[in-house]
């Protein structure tokens, strides 16, 4: 019987399509919050990726978090290929991006900040 | 008791108010640096307690000591080598499970620690009531403070109860099982076999670090020289363990730890009914719901439409009303007062800015019920299940889940739809989600579907509007099915999970800040854009294309260099049945932005049709009929509001319920009565009408985008996208409009 940490990320792998938190939590029948730690562990470890949660959009332009257009994501957590390129920057708005050689600016259509 | 060198630390997960704590203990007495070597702030300050200065530091936000970034190597490099006198372990009581891995590593450490619960107000409204007693009991009698903000005397029980630390370390014993057990118990005995080691590190959770093959500590533990034995063996240990149970070493530690804690908060919370926990699962069977799931985001998003077109619509009337009629004669009045009556200046505000501009801030009350409508799901949490739900379909079409999201902006504005596809690791579903994008009809477009559906379609413009947000949908996903299965073929998309928000009633603050900022934009390019594409415009306008430039601001518009401009484009578009000057000229002043669609329409239709606004009033009159039209216009909101209900039970088969009348029948035909509206009644067909919104919904959305494309992908890119859709376009347009005639459906 494998640890339910395993288990955590064999759902992952075995999965088609998306599934709630709450929903894993109870086919795996541990705590939502238990769930959310071992998912943590896993992206500490590499295995998984999170992303979204709070105001979250890009770290394009010079707005940034100022943007009217940026939605509230949902958090995501998803398997890491590493096989598949990576994208050049998953920073979220209003912070620093690493590798990126300046900030876009602003497209037409944003208020003030 | 504290004494001078007396030493606290604060460590905690990031985000649990420990940086509030710090604040809250040091007061002023605080000072900023980086942590030597590092690029990560260090805080440090001074704290009186009983008399005696106490250092204290903020270490860096961890979840782990185990190093797997270079917050969790400072923080534990400190606590190792510092040896703080106390360790203040700051903890998120509305998230005690994720926490609390970070307090059983430092207890295993064996430094002194105090348990700061944070957040305990949270945790209440969670329906999560803790019991500090039994915590402290749980973690060997580790002294548990609460210190939510606004708690009573927090940081004095805090500094009462670092004076009373006992220095004797409380080692917690976390049982991982027989097979790690034996190899940790060996390793330990190996540690303790060197007393350097042993002094410099507590034994079992040394053991422990390196069969969690703790890289950052191996190279700490090389670099120190002599060990190499230990690692070796540490090493032999871990394959063992992965031999036996089949699971690295690592993976059992913290699954134990886990296992620990859960026992832990078994033991010491007490689970309340969480209201909008429940609530929400409730919710989320149904709305969520693998066949209704679907249906239901598009019945809410027909809803939506509905009430961004119609409940809108009174206030549209209103708006138009304003500048066509008092703003019209005030400007023209104080023109005349400055002696430029009737001169090319007047011509220019009047046809120009206020038909330009002023058309465009018409719809301002159709953009603001389309926030609002989108604002309210989105503060409600649906939004977040909108992703969710539509996961099948993208997946199905070999899209990434996340994609849904940026296409989501997209629905107020392109350009940082396409910024958005940053939050994608992929760089191929970058491409993909971004190249879909303009297709998701964004805000500016809205008021060309609501000018035309109000024209052409009267109360049923919402439908019209919510087929135009359907097409977008349907032609993006065709899209990506052309690019997923002919250009990128053979793509894995993982499987997402997502953490679906509670749900909850929306925050009026968070509501009306999102309304403010959008309309914002939508009004600041007005005053920007637009104005100056007008201008722009209405010189095109004034200047003859042929004949002598004294007929400038004379000119038939028919014989204007932008008339003259637009002709060699109209020949292109007559098979989708707008082949005018007029539409096309719109058309290619779109392309700056689509609003400027509209500001173009008014300067070509309304422009030379002024005088009758111009009838005289007097400003007493003006302003009666501002407070006439503002309160009829409040009526008639309210009224939209109610006939929602009906005309959504309306889509029931057999079901039809009659509107609801506050002020009596005939507002269609009032609402549909200015000058634009029958213009375009005239120049257009029901039919080419649909075809136009559709070339409006599907070719490029404004320079901003190609802009945008450029930026993150280069010109190819950017210039396959606007060729695909200037092509997807024409294409759909000429389908509908020679389709519909076929099938009789072009008549007038």
């Amino acid at each position: 019987m494998a640890s339910v940490l395993k288990q955590v990320l064999q759902h992952f792998e075995i999965r088609a399509g998306a599934v709630s938190l709450a929903q894993m939590a109870r086919d795996l029948d541990i705590d939502t919050a238990t769930l959310e730690g071992m998912i943590d562990y896993w992206v500490r470890r590499g295995r998984l990726r999170a992303s979204g949660g709070s105001v979250q959009a890009c770290s394009a332009c010079g707005v940034r978090s100022g943007c009217a257009f940026v939605s509230k994501m949902p958090r995501f957590y998803e398997l890491v290929n590493s096989d598949e390129p990576i994208s050049v920057s998953t920073a979220p708005c209003g912070q620093p991006a690493e590798n990126e050689p300046e900030l876009r600016p602003a497209c037409s259509r944003c208020g003030p900040v | 008791m504290p004494t001078q060198s007396y030493r606290i630390v604060l460590a905690g997960n990031p985000n649990v108010g420990k940086s509030t704590l710090f604040n809250a203990l040091t007061g002023a007495s605080q000072h900023v640096g980086n942590w030597p070597g590092k690029t990560v702030e260090k805080k440090e300050g001074r704290i009186d307690i009983q008399g005696r200065e106490c250092f204290v530091v903020d270490l860096p936000g961890t979840y782990s000591l185990t190093a797997y970034s270079i917050e969790e190597i400072i923080s534990r490099d400190y606590l190792i080598d510092e040896k703080p006198n106390a360790v203040v372990a700051v903890v998120d009581a509305s998230n005690l499970e994720r926490n609390l891995y970070l307090v059983v590593q430092l207890l295993e450490l064996e430094v002194p620690v105090i348990l700061a619960l944070n957040m305990t107000d949270i945790a209440t409204k969670r329906g999560l009531n803790i019991d500090p007693a039994a915590l402290s009991a749980r973690l060997g009698g580790v002294p548990v403070i609460e210190t939510t903000h606004g708690q009573l005397n927090r940081v004095e029980q805090l500094k009462d109860a670092i004076n009373r630390l006992d220095s004797a370390p409380r080692p917690l014993r976390v049982d991982y099982g027989s097979t790690l057990e034996t190899e940790i118990a060996a390793l330990t005995q190996r540690i303790i076999a060197s007393p350097d080691l042993a002094a410099r590190y507590t034994p079992r959770w040394l053991a422990v670090q390196l069969l969690e093959d703790d890289d950052n500590l191996i190279e700490r533990l090389r670099a120190e020289g002599g060990h190499d034995h230990l690692i070796d063996a540490a090493a032999s240990a871990a394959a063992r363990i992965e031999a036996t149970t089949e699971e690295e070493a690592a993976t059992l530690i913290a699954d134990h730890r886990y296992q620990f804690i859960a026992s832990i908060v078994r033991g010491t919370v007490i689970r309340g009914t969480s209201t909008s926990e429940t609530f929400s699962d409730r919710v989320d069977q149904i709305v969520t719901h693998r066949t209704w799931g679907v249906p239901i985001f598009l019945l809410l998003m027909w809803i939506v439409f509905q009430f961004t077109a119609n409940v809108s619509a009174p206030f549209v009337e209103f708006t138009e009303m304003l500048f066509e009629g008092p703003l019209t004669r005030w400007t023209v009045a104080l023109l005349g007062v400055v002696g430029l009556s009737e001169t090319w200046f007047e011509s220019l505000l009047v046809d120009g800015v206020i038909a330009g501009v002023g058309g465009v801030l018409v719809f301002v009350p159709v953009l603001f019920a389309l926030y609002l409508a989108l604002a309210l799901l989105e503060d409600s949490g649906y939004m977040a299940r909108s992703a969710f739900v539509m996961d099948r379909f993208m997946t199905a079409l070999g899209l990434h889940g996340k994609s849904f999201l940026p296409m989501m902006v997209g629905f107020g504005c392109t350009v940082p739809a396409i910024y958005a596809t940053r939050t994608l690791d992929n760089e191929t579903d970058r491409k993909i989600t971004a190249f879909l994008t303009p297709f998701m009809s964004c805000g500016a477009r809205l008021p060309v579907y609501v000018l035309f559906g109000t024209v052409f379609f009267g109360s049923n413009s919402g439908t019209l509007i919510f087929a135009m947000y359907v097409t977008g949908i349907v032609v993006a996903l065709l899209t990506s099915l052309l690019l997923t299965k002919v250009i990128y073929r053979g793509r894995i998309v993982p499987p997402l999970v997502i953490e679906l928000p509670p749900y909850r009633l929306p925050a009026l603050r968070t509501v009306s800040r999102d309304i403010r900022r959008r309309v914002g934009s939508f009004v600041t390019n007005a005053g920007t854009v637009i104005l100056a594409a007008s201008v722009v415009l209405w010189f095109m306008l004034s200047v003859p294309a042929s004949g002598s430039l004294s007929q400038f601001n004379d000119v038939e518009l028919d014989n204007s260099v932008f008339s003259a401009l637009s002709k060699g484009i109209a020949p292109v578009l007559s098979p989708a049945g707008f082949g005018t000057w007029e539409a096309s000229g719109a058309l290619v002043t779109g392309l700056i932005a689509k609003e400027v669609v509209i500001a173009t329409m008014n300067q070509i239709y309304v422009g030379e049709d002024e005088e009758e606004t111009l009838e005289s009033s007097t400003f007493v009159d003006d302003l009666g009929e501002i407070v006439t039209g503002f309160g009829e216009a409040l009526i008639l909101t309210g009224q939209e509001i109610v006939n929602i209900v009906p005309r959504t039970l309306n889509l029931i088969p057999g079901l039809s319920l009659p509107d609801v009348q506050f002020l009596g029948g005939g507002e269609e035909e009032e609402l549909a009565s200015n000058s634009l509206e029958q213009a375009l009644r005239s120049a257009f067909t029901p039919l080419a009408a649909v075809a136009f919104t559709v070339f409006i919904l599907l070719y490029v959305p404004c320079m901003a985008t190609v802009g945008a494309m450029r930026q993150e992908f280069g010109w190819r890119w950017a210039l396959y996208q606007s060729g695909y859709m200037l092509l997807v376009a024409w294409l759909v347009a000429v389908i509908v409009y020679q389709g519909g005639q076929l099938l009789g459906w072009g008549v007038a």
